[in-house]
C-alpha cells in the first residue's frame, strides 16, 4: 500500500477510535476493513495502543483499585467514556481532506474520491454555453453543456458552443470546427471559427492557427480557418501578438487583421478586412441558448401533459410547481393508483431542473430521499428518471432502491465506477452471491460528467429475465452481473426510496444516498421498446 | 469444587489481573469506551454467575474472551442504528487481527513495552499525551490546557503515536530475540 493510503486509513481508524467519522468515511473505513486484512491488522494495532494508553494514563489506578470483591461484583460506574469533541470531526475532515488532495496521479486506486479529485485536475475547459451544438464522433455522447474538457480534439459538427478555458479565456466556437486544447491557456484551431476574449488575468492566451501563433494581449480577437488550411485573424479589441515562423513578431491592434498560411502571416489592409459579423458571438450565442432553452421546456410541457395518459404508467412524477415548502411529489400518471402514488419528501432540496424553469429536487445529505408505497406484482417493469449526478461517491449509489432487499424487489442504481445497475433477487436478501440476479451497464460515467444531465432507463422483462439499460435514448450494453442467464420472477416494489436506500441490508456499511439532482421519473408496468425511450429522451433533452 | 471463600478470591484477583485485557479486547472490535464500560461490566457479572463452572486448567483470559464475544454483540443489537457500529462479522474479524497480534507479543509484554516507552518520551510529548488520555475531557479542552489549538494538538498526538508504535516494536522484537 502506498503511503498515502496508509496515512490516510490510518487517519480513519483514529477518528473512527476517537468517534469522529463522518458516516461516509465511517462506511469508507467498514469497506476497507471488510476487503483487506492488512487493514485490519492496522486497525488492530492502533486500537492496542489506544487501549494501553487510555489504560496507563486514565484507567491505572482504577483497576488497581478493585482488589476486593465489592468492587468487582458491586455495578461499576460506568466512567465517561473519552469522547472528542464534535469539533474534532471538522479537524480530522480537513485533515482527511488534505490528505486526498496529496494523493498522487498513478497510485493504486483505493479511493474514488480521490480519483475523482485528480480527474477533474486534467481538465482544463468546460463547455458554458451551447446553441445547436452538434458534437462530432470523438465523444460526442459525453460532450454537452458542463462537461469539463482534457486536451485533445474536441469536434463541432454544428451549431456554436462557448468554451472557458480554466486559465481565465473564453471562447465561442463556430462548427463546423475542429479545436484542440492544449492547456490551459492555449488551443489549436485546425478547422472552423472563433472568437475569443480574453480578460487582463488569463492575458497571454494562445491560439495556434496554420502553424502560427496567436498570443492575445487584451481583449479579444476573431479567427477563421477554412479548409485549404489557410486563416484570417482579426482584433477587437486590444492588441494580439503574431508569431509567425522566421519571422518578426507583428502587432496588430484594434482593427487590423492578418492573413495566415503555413507558418506565415500577412497584414492585410484595413479595408480588407471582414466585419465582427464574420465571427460568432458570445452574446448572440447565449441569447440563442436562452431562447432555445425556453422553447424546449415548453415542449417538453407539453409533451409530459400528454404523456401521463399512457395506461402502461404505474406513476409519473414531472417535478413541477415544487417549492420550498412542498412535502408532497405528486404522482401526475392518468390511469392507476393517483394520490395513492404520492412521494413524500425527506429533506431533499428543490433546486433547478433541465431548463431554467424546471425544477428538479436535489439529493445530497444522508438523510435526503422521497419516500414511496407502490403495491403489486408486475410480470414487466421500465423505469427511467432524468438525473444529473455531481458524483459517484458511495460504492453504490442509489437512484430508485426498494427498503432492505425482499424476495423479487428491485434495485436500481449506479455503481462507483459509472455503471447502472439493475438487480433483484428471488430469495432476497439471503445468500446473495447465489441468488442474486445483476445486470451492469457498461461504464457511462466519470467525474468529468459531473453536472450532466443524463436520461437513465432500465427495461426489465420478468421470466426470461432479460434487463437492458439505456443512456440518453440509447441502449448501452450489458456485458457485467451475476445469474443473469437465470429466470426472474415477477417483481415487487412496495416500500422504497428515490435517491436513497432505507433499512439497509446491513445497517452500517451501506449509505447510498445520491449525490446529483432529479427532476423527472417514471415506472411502467411494461416493457418500453428502445425507440419509445430515444423518443422520451428527444423529448427532454436539455 | 472449589471452596466458596477461595474461588471468590481467585476470581477477583484473575479478573483484576485481565481486566484492562478484556476491556482492550472488547474495544478491539471497534465499541467506544462508554459501549467497553457497559460490556465490561456485564461480562464481570456473567463471569461471577458461572464461576463455578470455570475449569482452573484452562485460561482465564480465554473464557472471558468468549463471554465477551457474546455480549458485544447482544450489545451491539440493543445499540441505536445510527451508531457507528461495525457488523457482527467484521467484528469477529477485527477481534480476530487483535487476537493474531496478542498471539505474536502477548498482551503482558506489550503493556510493558508500552509503560517503559511512555517513560522514554520527551517531557513535553509525555505532557500532550496525558492531555489528551487523562480523564474524560474533551480534545478541545485538553488542547486548551496544553496551549495548543486543536488541529495542532491532534497532528501533535498522531506524531507521539507514531513515535510510541516504533518503540514499542523495537522492544517487541528484542524481547522475542531473547527466547
Amino acid at each position: 500500500m502506498m503511503k498515502d493510503d496508509s496515512d490516510r486509513l490510518r487517519g480513519l481508524i483514529q477518528a473512527h477510535l476517537d468517534q469522529c467519522l463522518s458516516d461516509s468515511e465511517f462506511e469508507e473505513l467498514y469497506m476497507e476493513l471488510e476487503a483487506s486484512p492488512s487493514a485490519r491488522n492496522d486497525y488492530a494495532e492502533l486500537v492496542r495502543l489506544d487501549a494501553g494508553l487510555k489504560d496507563s494514563l486514565d484507567g491505572g489506578d482504577a483497576a488497581g483499585a478493585r482488589h476486593d470483591l465489592s468492587a468487582v461484583l458491586v455495578p461499576f460506574q460506568p466512567r465517561q467514556s473519552m469522547r472528542w469533541v464534535w469539533a474534532m470531526a471538522a479537524v480530522v475532515a480537513v485533515s482527511l481532506a488534505a490528505t486526498l488532495l496529496l494523493r498522487q496521479v498513478g497510485e493504486a486506486p483505493v479511493l474514488s474520491q480521490s480519483e475523482h479529485r485528480q480527474e477533474a485536475t486534467r481538465g482544463i475547459a468546460v463547455i458554458t454555453a451551447q446553441a445547436g451544438a452538434k458534437w462530432g464522433e470523438l465523444g460526442a455522447s459525453r460532450l454537452g453543456l458542463g462537461v469539463a474538457l482534457e486536451p485533445g480534439r474536441v469536434i463541432l459538427q454544428q451549431g456554436m458552443a462557448q468554451i472557458d478555458f480554466f486559465g481565465g479565456a473564453s471562447i465561442s466556437l463556430s462548427g463546423p470546427a475542429e479545436l484542440e486544447l492544449i492547456s490551459r491557456d492555449a488551443a489549436i484551431l485546425h478547422s472552423g471559427s472563433l472568437k475569443a476574449d480574453v480578460p487582463p488575468a488569463a492575458r497571454g492566451f494562445e491560439i495556434r492557427a496554420a502553424d502560427v501563433v496567436l498570443e492575445d494581449l487584451g481583449t479579444s480577437f476573431g479567427l477563421a480557418m477554412n479548409n485549404k488550411g489557410q486563416g484570417r485573424m482579426q482584433v477587437f479589441d486590444g492588441e494580439v501578438r503574431v508569431l509567425a515562423k522566421d519571422a518578426e513578431p507583428l502587432l496588430l491592434e484594434q482593427g487590423e487583421s492578418v492573413q495566415l498560411t503555413a507558418g506565415k502571416a500577412l497584414r492585410q489592409n484595413k479595408g480588407e478586412a471582414g466585419g465582427r459579423t464574420d465571427f460568432p458571438d458570445i452574446m448572440s450565442i447565449i441569447a440563442e441558448s436562452g431562447g432555445r432553452e425556453e422553447t424546449r421546456y415548453a415542449a417538453w410541457k407539453e409533451w409530459s401533459l400528454d404523456f401521463r395518459r399512457d395506461p402502461r404508467l404505474l406513476a409519473y412524477y414531472d417535478f413541477e410547481d415544487l417549492t420550498t415548502a412542498t412535502r408532497r411529489l405528486r404522482n401526475q400518471a392518468l390511469h392507476g393508483d393517483g394520490t395513492e402514488l404520492d412521494g413524500g419528501i425527506v429533506g431533499a432540496r428543490v433546486e433547478l431542473g433541465r431548463w431554467g424553469e424546471k425544477r428538479a429536487l436535489d439529493f445530497r445529505q444522508e438523510g435526503d430521499r422521497v419516500r414511496f408505497q407502490i403495491a403489486g406484482e408486475f410480470k414487466a417493469i421500465s423505469i427511467y428518471a432524468w438525473v444529473r449526478i455531481d458524483a459517484l461517491d458511495r460504492q453504490l449509489n442509489s437512484l430508485f432502491l426498494t427498503d432492505h432487499f425482499d424476495e423479487n424487489e428491485i434495485h436500481w442504481q449506479l455503481s462507483r465506477r459509472g455503471e447502472l445497475l439493475f438487480s433483484s433477487s428471488p430469495k432476497g436478501a439471503e445468500n446473495l452471491k447465489t441468488h442474486n440476479r445483476q445486470f451492469y451497464s457498461d461504464v457511462f460515467w466519470d467525474a468529468s460528467l459531473s453536472g450532466k444531465w443524463f436520461l437513465l432507463a432500465t427495461t426489465i422483462e420478468s421470466g426470461t429475465g432479460k434487463v437492458e439499460h439505456y443512456v440518453d435514448g440509447k441502449l448501452v450494453s450489458t456485458s457485467r452481473g451475476t445469474n443473469m442467464g437465470k429466470p426472474l420472477s415477477s417483481m415487487r416494489i412496495g416500500k422504497a426510496d428515490l435517491g436513497n436506500w432505507s433499512d439497509p441490508i446491513q445497517p452500517y456499511s451501506m449509505i447510498r444516498t445520491l449525490n446529483g439532482r432529479i427532476d423527472e421519473f417514471a415506472i411502467f408496468s411494461a416493457v418500453l421498446s428502445a425507440a419509445e425511450i430515444a423518443d422520451i429522451y428527444e423529448m427532454g433533452r436539455p | 469444587m472449589m471452596n466458596a471463600e477461595k474461588g471468590e478470591e481467585l476470581f477477583v484477583q484473575l479478573f483484576a489481573r485481565n481486566e484492562r485485557h478484556l476491556r482492550a479486547f472488547i474495544r478491539s472490535m471497534g465499541l467506544d469506551w462508554m459501549a467497553v464500560d457497559d460490556v465490561v461490566q456485564t461480562v464481570s457479572l456473567i463471569m461471577w454467575r458461572k464461576w463455578e463452572q470455570f475449569d482452573p486448567e484452562t485460561s482465564f483470559m480465554s473464557w472471558g474472551r468468549v463471554i465477551a464475544r457474546f455480549e458485544v454483540l447482544k450489545y451491539r443489537r440493543s445499540m441505536a442504528r445510527d451508531r457507528h457500529v461495525f457488523h457482527a462479522d467484521l467484528m469477529d474479524l477485527l477481534a480476530g487481527a487483535a487476537l493474531e497480534l496478542e498471539e505474536r507479543s502477548g498482551a503482558e509484554h506489550y503493556r510493558e513495552s508500552l509503560e517503559i516507552c511512555l517513560e522514554q518520551l520527551p517531557e513535553k510529548s509525555s505532557g500532550l499525551i496525558k492531555a489528551a488520555y487523562f480523564s474524560d475531557r474533551s480534545i478541545k479542552e485538553a488542547a486548551q490546557v496544553v496551549g495548543k489549538s486543536a488541529t495542532a494538538f491532534y497532528k501533535a498526538l498522531d506524531r507521539i503515536r507514531r513515535q510510541l508504535q516504533i518503540c514499542i516494536e523495537r522492544r517487541l522484537e528484542l524481547e522475542e530475540g531473547k527466547s
